[in-house]
């Protein structure tokens, strides 16, 4: 079951990133929803999606960490905002998440009324 | 379903729906959360943008050729194109390449439409940016402009290389400023281009002193109002030579304040607190961090000093033996910075260097391969108001010209929120002068040199190509507003200064200091200077030329009335005395007088107050009088970061202030409508029993010159020491009192140089008063020998972005009053490697 859910979220993650350069947020919540609806509730594809969410931003943050000065504009922009640059980081990982897990349970739901009850 | 799966729906919706609803849509300041945490491409993204590309292409469709930019390792950009339009485009393309979000933001702001960014936060700030006519005049000037005359032509060109960068730009070049405000670039008109010129006039030529001066009158009479705010400054230290080899000290009598019925007089508008001196209004965009608030307010307080400095030596007193000549232009200080570095070449046309503002397609102040040019306000008397009789109080038709009605000229102004929607309606009002304002005392029309000129675009052209002082000054005869003292400097070993703008010959007496009737034409300016009358010298004997914002030419030289309430002469007084005491000029002093610590009002205010104590100590015993003039003997006069007794100084001079000039406070809110010169108090101290020492609220006392100065002194030592501790303990050094504060555009902290300790204070070379939001926008030094060298810098750094390398790398060797050498090669691509940041090729379409 663990090894299971960590492939899905290594698999994934990568996607929630392409899903997020391509479509910008909105793949989140999109690909999240899909995938609840695709994977059995069983392996709860909602809680699998949300980390994969926060791992895909993570791969962005970092590719964009290599070329660019990351920690210094979370300092600079979360002082826009009045908060810890470490505040908006977690913003940034928290935010998929929930967004992607939230999708997800509804895809779940969906499932339900979609697939026929022994595929279950 | 069981429960615990319903309840997981719905919070799964819940969730959603908040998610979907901060990550869609804004939540009162913050922008909608969805794109701006993307790490794709959203605020993240930023980071990937900060620093440049060791070599990149891009295109602009309308170059005639491909231009190579180089960009140097203090990331200015050598552009260099087979023709002037093409390097015009490619100036548009890097400048909105590094500063777009403060190009458009400058135009915008000028143009009154901040309110489409922000909504209803910025209407009063946009209301008052269109009633004073900047956009009006504007839209107008361009429609009259020919389409082939230069401005147009730049303003064109210019929009073509922006509007490229835009269509070029990936979401990563997106300014953090957008994402914040949620807002995406507008396209860029050549109109803006002509909006943020006219901000230039704006902020160094808008002066309502003919409103407040009525107002003072109403106070204290006609005659004290011109005796304390005389039209002649007190001390001549003139930018024309006068012949004499030291100031001259021209006091004038003052006559007594006429007695004055205690609650009779109406309330007073304090007007000399809206004296704009920034490029930019303050914002009201800063709510979005804790800090902002205060950083807003810092900027709200408009008691900096304007002012600027530049001179210049002759060979004759030069160490090298050739010209020197130093730009030390004063703005009000922003991140990204007020300038943009920038080096034009078209081999053959042009070539030269200098700083540009963001969305102006010229070199403003700078050198090329023979001269070097620089600029300091002239504060020329240019803007009028006109009492005006109209056919109706709220919304009139007609007003009243020579016995007949004539049309006002009118517009509708619409502004609209952040969706489109319409959140204001105004009617403004013009006559044949200008915008018509509705205030207190009735309708007024103002004429205003800045709404009548579009933008001396031409004059840059000509200077930039320019090859001696005569040509040089011949280029400028076409530069209109704001004015300025221009001095220049060539290799040929000439130097000259000349305040250069349109100046206003007013009828009668000719003095622009009341607000005239405005239902004659006799009211009306009957044209403007010749241009051999304006001030100003070429090589002249003493063998160097400086200007400070001073009265430009002595009144016993020439009398014409050409403005009122000069800026005080400390600093020309103080350059002039370090040039006069200097026959061996090198670059390294012209440097060093940039950050001058000397204070010519120091010099002057000091022994006045020492010698009034020694007085009254000789008279009574008095151990805080003698302790307070004790602490002050001890200084130096000299406003260095380590000194530990200027603030004595300040605080007293302040009370003295306060104190002396007590008749000007309204009745109604105590507060002072407007302050004497610090050069008119000087001319008081001459008279010791003079009853303006009084102090109107002891009745049963009469207050005497060494009264006022030795409470002041006495109360200023009370005030530091409850303030910043005892004089020994180190809570006085200057360096953690008087501090420079440059604000992000918006005002964020976050994005701010805040606190900079720096050499100087009011009165100085390099002067820090106020707010500390005031300095020196660029430091240069030319050496006009053999090749041209040049050293510069400027409080920020070449790029826009918070987190480039770039955005404020220079700000600590501003503080320091350090300046870097420049590179200025035969060819960009000469340049050495080491020397080369990166590299752009601009290309036509399809090249």
């Amino acid at each position: 079951m663990a090894r299971r859910m960590m492939l899905q979220i290594v698999f994934l993650g990568p996607a929630f990133a392409l899903a997020t350069a391509l479509l910008g947020w909105w793949g989140v919540p999109v690909l999240g929803c899909l995938w609840g609806v695709y994977e059995k509730p069983i392996h709860r594809p909602s809680l699998a999606a949300s980390l994969a969410a926060g791992l895909g931003w993570l791969l962005l943050l970092a590719w964009t960490a290599f070329s660019g000065p990351v920690l210094l504009l979370s300092e600079r922009a979360a002082g826009v905002m009045g908060v810890p640059g470490a505040t908006l980081i977690a913003l940034t990982l928290l935010y998929p998440m929930t967004l992607a897990w939230s999708a997800g349970v509804l895809g779940e739901t969906s499932r339900l009324y979609l697939q026929p009850k022994d595929a279950l | 379903m069981t429960t615990i799966r319903v309840v997981r729906l719905l919070l799964a919706i819940v969730l959603l729906g908040g998610g979907i609803f901060v990550g869609a849509g804004r939540i009162n300041q913050l922008p909608p959360l969805g794109p701006f945490l993307d790490p794709a491409n959203g605020v993240w993204s930023v980071a990937r943008a900060a620093n440049l590309p060791a070599q990149t292409d891009a295109v602009i469709a309308a170059l005639g050729d491909s231009v190579h930019v180089v960009y140097d390792r203090r990331g200015v950009p050598h552009i260099r194109a087979t023709t002037v339009d093409d390097c015009i485009r490619a100036l548009g393309f890097v400048a909105a390449r590094d500063r777009m979000f403060q190009m458009e933001l400058q135009a915008r702001a000028t143009a009154g439409r901040l309110t489409e960014w922000i909504g209803a936060r910025a209407l009063d700030v946009d209301r008052q940016q269109r009633s004073i006519g900047l956009s009006w005049s504007a839209r107008r000037d361009l429609a009259a402009l020919d389409s082939s005359s230069e401005t147009a032509r730049l303003s064109r060109l210019y929009a073509d290389g922006v509007n490229a960068w835009l269509a070029t730009m990936e979401p990563k070049d997106v300014p953090i400023e957008y994402r914040f405000l949620g807002v995406v670039p507008e396209e860029w008109e050549p109109i803006n281009s002509i909006l943020t010129y006219k901000r230039l006039g704006y902020t160094l030529s808008y002066s309502v002193h003919d409103r407040w001066r009525h107002r003072v009158a109403t106070l204290i009479g006609r005659e004290a109002t011109a005796a304390l705010f005389p039209i002649n400054s007190p001390i001549q230290e003139p930018i024309q030579p006068n012949g004499t080899d030291e100031p001259r000290f021209d006091y004038q009598p003052i006559p007594p304040p006429p007695e004055r019925e205690r609650g009779s007089s109406n309330e007073v508008v304090a007007w000399d607190h809206v004296r704009p001196d920034q490029i930019l209004p303050p914002l009201p965009l800063a709510g979005l961090s804790s800090g902002g608030a205060a950083a807003a307010s810092a900027a709200d307080l408009w008691g900096g000093e304007l002012g600027s400095n530049n001179w210049a030596v002759s060979p004759s007193r030069s160490a090298t033996g050739s010209v020197l000549l130093s730009g030390d232009p004063h703005l009000n200080l922003s991140l990204p910075s007020i300038w943009y570095e920038v080096h034009l070449q078209v081999p053959g046309e042009l070539d030269v260097y200098g700083v540009t503002f963001p969305g102006i397609p010229s070199v403003v102040i700078g050198f090329n391969r023979d001269v070097a040019w620089s600029a300091t306000n002239t504060g020329a008397d240019v803007l009028d108001f006109y009492w005006e009789t109209l056919d109706h109080e709220t919304a009139p038709r007609r007003y009243l010209f020579d016995g007949e009605w004539r049309e006002l000229e009118h517009h509708v102004e619409y502004f609209r929120g952040r969706d489109g929607e319409q959140i204001a309606v105004d009617t403004l009002y013009y006559t044949h002068r200008g915008p018509v304002f509705f205030g207190d005392d009735g309708p007024l029309s103002m004429r205003w040199t800045v709404l009548e000129e579009a933008g001396s675009m031409e004059a840059f052209s000509g200077a930039a190509r320019s090859t001696s002082v005569s040509e040089f000054e011949s280029a400028m005869e076409s530069f209109h507003a704001p004015a300025q003292n221009w001095i220049v400097g060539d290799r040929m070993g000439n130097i000259g200064i000349r305040s250069t703008g349109r100046f206003p010959i007013r009828p009668g007496g000719g003095e622009g200091t009341e607000i005239r009737d405005g239902t004659t034409s006799q009211s009306d300016w009957l044209g403007y200077w010749p241009l051999d009358e304006y001030p100003g010298s070429r090589n002249p004997e003493q063998g160097y030329l400086a200007s400070a914002n001073q009265q430009p030419i002595d009144p016993q030289v020439q009398g014409r009335y050409l403005g009122v309430d000069w800026e005080t002469p400390w600093r020309a007084m103080r350059i002039n005395d370090l040039l006069r005491n200097d026959s061996a000029v090198t670059v390294e002093s012209m440097s060093r007088y940039q950050t001058d610590p000397g204070n010519e009002k120091a010099n002057l205010f000091v022994p006045a107050f020492l010698d009034a104590a020694n007085r009254r100590l000789s008279e009574t015993p008095d151990e805080d009088l003698a302790e307070a003039a004790r602490l002050l003997a001890e200084w130096d006069r000299r406003y260095t970061k380590d000194n530990e007794r200027a603030v004595l100084f300040e605080s007293a001079l302040r009370l003295l202030t306060n104190r002396t000039w007590d008749e000007l406070s309204s009745v109604g809110s105590g507060r002072r409508v407007a302050t004497p010169s610090q050069t008119v108090l000087a001319a008081l101290l001459q008279h010791p029993e003079s009853p303006w020492w009084d102090q109107g609220h002891s009745d049963d006392v009469v207050e005497t010159r060494d009264e006022l100065l030795t409470t002041s002194l006495i109360d200023a030592l009370h005030q530091v020491t409850d303030e910043y501790g005892p004089p020994e303990d180190g809570g006085w050094r200057w360096s953690g009192i008087r501090q420079t504060n440059i604000w992000h555009l918006l005002g964020f902290p976050a994005l701010s140089a805040s606190e900079l300790p720096v050499q100087g204070g009011s009165g100085n070379l390099n002067p820090s008063s106020g707010p500390g939001t005031h300095g020196a926008s660029w430091r240069m030094v030319v050496e006009l020998g053999d090749r041209v060298q040049a050293w510069v810098t400027y409080p920020g750094g070449q790029s826009g972005n918070p987190v480039s390398d770039l955005y404020d790398n220079r700000i600590q060797q501003w503080v320091d009053g350090i300046l870097d050498g420049v590179l200025f090669p035969d060819d960009p691509g000469d340049l050495a490697d080491h020397d080369v940041l990166s590299e752009l090729t601009l290309k036509p379409e399809g090249y």
